[in-house]
């Protein structure tokens, strides 16, 4: 697990740099527009790809069945998150929803 | 000017205590899917402050598995994004003093930069100093001490509880209130169809590709 740790740190670092580099480093202003739309749609496609991969569970093609707890949850969840403000319930009530199914 | 930055920080620490609130639960799955990764304590509470970003933090500890490299680019991706807070919020750092201006915005996260931004009485330079080190250093005071209590419970938790299923939901929970208009939702559709479809690692940074891609692509036809 030092593998995890070291990536874990270096993220650290990298992520203190992308704080500091428009306030101290270079003025991020000045970024082309095109950079700053490619920055923007970076985050929701970023999370959109974990979501995938987290619903996969690291197979490709998956067998569904396996995994219809988790998805019901993530549906669950995403109906709620969206038309809710904050996180703390919809994800609650997803995991309930996944906790269940995963006891049938 | 004593009395006014008390108040200045009694404010801070009511403006963030529901938000402290609201990022626990995600602090809690973070420190017990570290437990069952095998990540000792110290160091998921070390990499909790340094990193001090849920979703890139979380994204390590799923992504692990298909390798140092993907993990940190699919961390590096999703905390780009304070390139741009870091951008917005530099007006109120140009009057602070050196040592802040490299110290301070190591505390700058999704929840500082709307909590401070939400504010229109922070322009004199000692008060935002105050103001930013108490929301801040509060913040991330709560976020390290709850993902420890998750990775010391995590360990605790009965075989059964899907875990990987808190995860996924932690993360739809945070994509889900982006994805108001048609083009972002494209960009996310098209980033979590290809990230489930193709095999580990190479799905997940492929998705990530092409769902910006996909944005990029759609911005300019619509400009």
């Amino acid at each position: 697990m030092s593998t995890a740790v070291a990536v874990l740190l270096a993220v650290g670092v990298i992520s203190w740099l992308f704080r500091v580099a428009a306030i101290t480093l270079l003025p991020a202003t000045r970024l082309p527009p095109v950079a700053r739309r490619l920055l923007d749609h970076a985050v929701p496609a970023a999370l959109a790809a974990m979501v995938g991969a987290g619903l996969a569970g690291g197979a490709a093609l998956p067998d569904l069945a396996p995994r219809l707890p988790v998805l019901a949850g993530a549906a669950v969840t995403a109906v709620l998150a969206w038309r809710a403000r904050g996180i703390v319930l919809p994800v609650m009530a997803g995991l309930a929803a996944a906790w269940l199914l995963s006891l049938v | 000017m004593t009395r006014s930055l008390d108040d200045t920080a009694a404010a801070a620490v009511r403006d963030t205590v529901p938000v402290a609130a609201s990022i626990a639960p995600l602090a809690l799955v973070i420190g017990a899917t570290a437990a069952r990764s095998g990540v000792p304590v110290p160091a998921d509470m070390a990499g909790a402050a340094v990193i001090f970003a849920g979703a890139a933090h979380l994204a390590v500890l799923t992504t692990i598995g298909a390798g140092a490299l993907t993990a940190l680019s699919a961390a590096v991706l999703i905390n780009v994004r304070l390139l741009l807070y870091s951008a917005s919020i530099e007006p109120r750092f140009r009057r602070q003093p050196r040592w802040f201006r490299w110290l301070g915005p190591a505390l700058l996260i999704d929840q500082t930069y709307l909590v401070v931004t939400a504010r229109d009485d922070l322009a004199e330079p000692a008060r935002f100093r105050r103001y930013w080190s108490c929301a801040g250093g509060l913040l991330m005071a709560c976020w390290v001490a709850t993902v420890g209590l998750g990775s010391v419970l995590g360990p605790l938790l009965p075989a059964g509880v899907p875990l990987d299923a808190a995860a996924v939901a932690v993360l739809v929970g945070m994509l889900a209130p982006r994805v108001k208009a048609w083009r972002t939702a494209a960009v996310a559709v098209t980033a979590l169809l290809v990230a489930a479809v193709l095999p580990g690692g190479l799905g997940l940074l492929v998705g990530i590709v092409a769902g910006a891609a996909v944005g990029a692509a759609l911005d300019r036809w619509a400009s």
